[in-house]
């Protein structure tokens, strides 16, 4: 019986009573929503750690003094070069400017293509600057009377990495940050046999018992615990989220026995089945739903990545990063298992009591 | 790994402080070389003020440690005049009155075990109460640098291997106008031409490794160990399990038999499929991966650790190495019971049997 006429008929029916559907449209779009824009914004920042991860080596190594960071230099670099399976070790600089002007520190990061009179900023950064007047060059102050004028030679978007940064290059960094040509930040220790990140990572504080290792697991693994969904304002976001789903689905099977339950009788009665009418239902709330959910997933899409999350942004990332965007991903696996979650078991919600009422007696529901 | 690893941490103690013990300012050092390379070793290029606290004189020459004096006499005893820097003053003294500090805590300049020397015997005992070390006169130094030669050289060469050269190939590609290498009859002298056609180049480190790359690898033609990867497709299957090889990249083994290249997904296979075409099988056209690099080396000349608990696709593996000496710290890591050599295995029967008896 599944032709046009019967999805007309279904559709006709929809129709007849949307005000009823069209709440459940928006209840159940609106919890999609908020679920799936957390997601997205905690999955984009995770995804952006984890890439500026992947430019880095297997090892991460900083030396520490009594639990300061201090510099290390290239006599570190060739100890660690003698220790079987590691490939390469590259020192790095990095540090943090104090802006005391604002009582702000910036980043101060290397990218070896700019020429020794230029920088690039983030937007965030950019922003802090036109406030003092900065607005094509920035003077950097080194003690004890030194000063550094750079142009800005760029404006980037901020994302989760960039957003407190100012690139420079490596000659430059190290007169902003004060470091001595031989001197580094930290360390990158190149293993090209990941087998053997775990076991160099524990010889590594043998040989250097004050050096604080990092093997890029541990990171990753810091990075998820950061915005670890099962935990945290996360459940309780799910558990506000669950109890107006189940709020929502308790009111649809009520409504299934209490109006709806002639309706089911009456079509009974005129001789649709009990298949037929499991199908009616199926294609009206199916239809309600998987519209909810790909509705919800568009807005929810435009809300995080076009409008950067107002409101919801602040949760992740504080007051202070204004600029900050989010790097658009797509995770099949996050979408497909909201939709299970959601879409499933409203489905259900909604035909098991229509079965139930369509194999009673016709003339008892008519009652 | 052990007495590596004692090795290293005799290497470092020293190192807390960010800045090298060794260097000056140039403004504070003696440099009595002439031209473009008066700052330069005249073995091996170094920058001088940057290992001035260990730099010698011989001949007009200057050198940035005993070492590298040793180096270019070729273990001869110098006759003549030399001439060492005074920790203390820094200035030059004659090294044969030199108090010498050997093996002190401080880092030393192309050595594990430093060598500082001293006017006076009060302020090398000073010296040594603050890091250690013994005393001894030049003779007596430079016999040491004669013992821990090969070690050192040993150590130097890990350095270039890992990292000098491809930071030197890297940066002179991106950073330098080419030269003509072979006009050059010193690597002072090239140094010195590579800071003027290298202007983007600051950093000494840098400057350093480019020279010793066009010195060593496009001068002398020194061969470097690797040469890439073995190249395998989706579809090569290892004849003798039956496996795919892509599926297990760190274990690629690979022969040519006949203008065909066979593959295989462990050393193990390999070594089974060697054993039974053994008459037919060109030794110097085998091909394993080395384990910690990844890159293709020639498994004539590999080592294989037997008997670890690294496992490869089929269970126990010789895990093979292009150095002994990285096949040996592995073994003590991963409780291995022996290294062996390529022709060991195949001959000796007896391996392949405790191999399948683990």
């Amino acid at each position: 019986m599944l032709n046009k006429n019967f999805l007309n008929f279904s559709v006709k029916l929809l129709l007849k009573e949307k005000g009823d559907y069209l709440f459940s449209f928006i209840i159940f779009g609106f919890i999609i929503f908020i679920v799936t824009s957390v997601l997205l914004i905690s999955e984009s920042i995770k995804r952006d750690l984890l890439v500026a991860l992947q430019n880095e080596g297997q090892i991460i190594v900083k030396n520490t003094k009594g639990g300061r960071y201090y510099p290390l230099n290239d006599n570190h670099i060739d100890s660690l070069l003698q220790v079987s399976g590691v490939d390469d070790v590259i020192g790095k600089v990095d540090g943090y400017y104090n802006f005391a002007q604002d009582r702000r520190f910036f980043k101060i990061a290397v990218d070896d293509d700019l020429n020794d009179t230029s920088m690039v900023v983030s937007k965030d950064i950019y922003k802090i600057l036109k406030d003092f007047k900065y607005e094509k060059e920035f003077n950097f102050l080194i003690p004890p009377k030194n000063k550094l004028t750079l142009q800005i030679k760029d404006v980037i978007d901020s994302t989760i990495i960039s957003n407190n940064t100012i690139f420079v290059n490596e000659y430059i960094a190290r007169q902003i940050l004060q470091m001595e040509e031989d001197e580094y930040s930290y360390l990158d220790i190149v293993v090209p046999n990941s087998d053997e990140i775990e076991n160099i990572a524990l010889i590594i504080p043998r040989i250097f018992p004050n050096f604080l290792v990092l093997p890029n697991y541990e990171i990753e693994a810091d990075y998820d615990h950061l915005y670890y969904y099962k935990g945290g304002i996360f459940m309780i976001l799910y558990i506000v989220a669950l109890i107006s789903f189940f709020i929502l689905l308790k009111n649809q099977i009520s409504s299934v026995y209490g109006s709806k339950r002639k309706e089911i009788a009456i079509l009974r009665s005129i001789g649709f089945s009990i298949k037929d009418i499991i199908s009616l239902k199926f294609i009206q709330n199916f239809l309600v739903t998987v519209g909810a959910y790909f509705t919800a997933l568009m807005l929810s899409y435009a809300y995080v990545f076009v409008f950067n999350a107002p409101l919801l942004r602040n949760i992740f990332l504080g007051e202070i990063e204004k600029e900050v965007v989010f790097t658009p991903i797509f995770d099949l696996k996050m979408l497909v298992l909201i939709f299970i979650f959601t879409v499933v078991p409203y489905l259900a919600s909604i035909l098991i009591p229509s079965w139930r009422l369509a194999i009673e007696d016709v003339s008892e529901a008519m009652k | 790994m052990f007495c590596r690893i004692i090795l290293i941490i005799f290497l470092s103690t020293c190192m807390l402080n960010a800045k090298m013990f060794q260097s000056v300012d140039k403004k504070n050092g003696e440099f009595i070389q002439s031209g473009k390379s008066k700052y330069y070793c005249s073995n091996c290029a170094m920058y001088l003020p940057r290992y001035y606290k260990t730099n010698h004189i011989y001949k007009n020459k200057q050198y940035c440690s005993l070492h590298c004096l040793y180096d270019s006499l070729k273990g001869k005893i110098p006759d003549g005049d030399v001439k060492v820097v005074d920790v203390k003053s820094l200035k030059f003294i004659d090294a044969k009155k030199a108090y010498y500090v050997v093996g002190s805590d401080k880092m030393g300049t192309m050595t594990y075990n430093s060598k500082y020397a001293f006017k006076s015997f009060d302020d090398a005992k000073e010296f040594v109460k603050l890091y250690g070390g013994k005393i001894v006169n030049f003779l007596e130094a430079y016999e040491t640098t004669k013992e821990d030669f090969l070690k050192d050289i040993e150590l130097l060469e890990t350095t270039k291997e890992k990292k000098t050269y491809k930071l030197g190939k890297r940066v002179y590609e991106k950073k330098c106008q080419k030269v003509d290498v072979t006009a050059y009859e010193s690597i002072a002298s090239l140094k010195a031409d590579l800071k003027r056609v290298c202007k983007r180049v600051r950093r000494d480190r840098d400057l350093q490794a480019v020279t010793e790359y066009l010195w060593d690898v496009v001068k002398k033609n020194k061969e470097l160990k690797s040469f890439g990867k073995i190249k395998y497709t989706k579809k090569d299957k290892c004849p003798i399990c039956g496996m795919f090889v892509y599926k297990y990249p760190k274990w690629v083994a690979m022969l040519e038999l006949g203008g065909k290249k066979i593959y295989f997904d462990g050393v193990k296979d390999m070594f089974k499929y060697i054993i039974k075409n053994r008459d037919k099988i060109d030794y110097d056209k085998v091909y394993v991966t080395d384990y910690f690099s990844g890159k293709k080396i020639e498994a004539l000349f590999a080592h294989y650790v037997f008997g670890s608990n690294v496992y490869g696709p089929m269970g126990n593996e010789f895990v093979p190495f292009y150095s002994e000496k990285d096949a040996n710290s592995f073994r003590k890591d991963h409780y291995g019971i022996a290294v062996y050599g390529f022709l060991q295995i195949i001959e000796d029967k007896d391996i392949m049997e405790d191999m399948k008896e683990l």
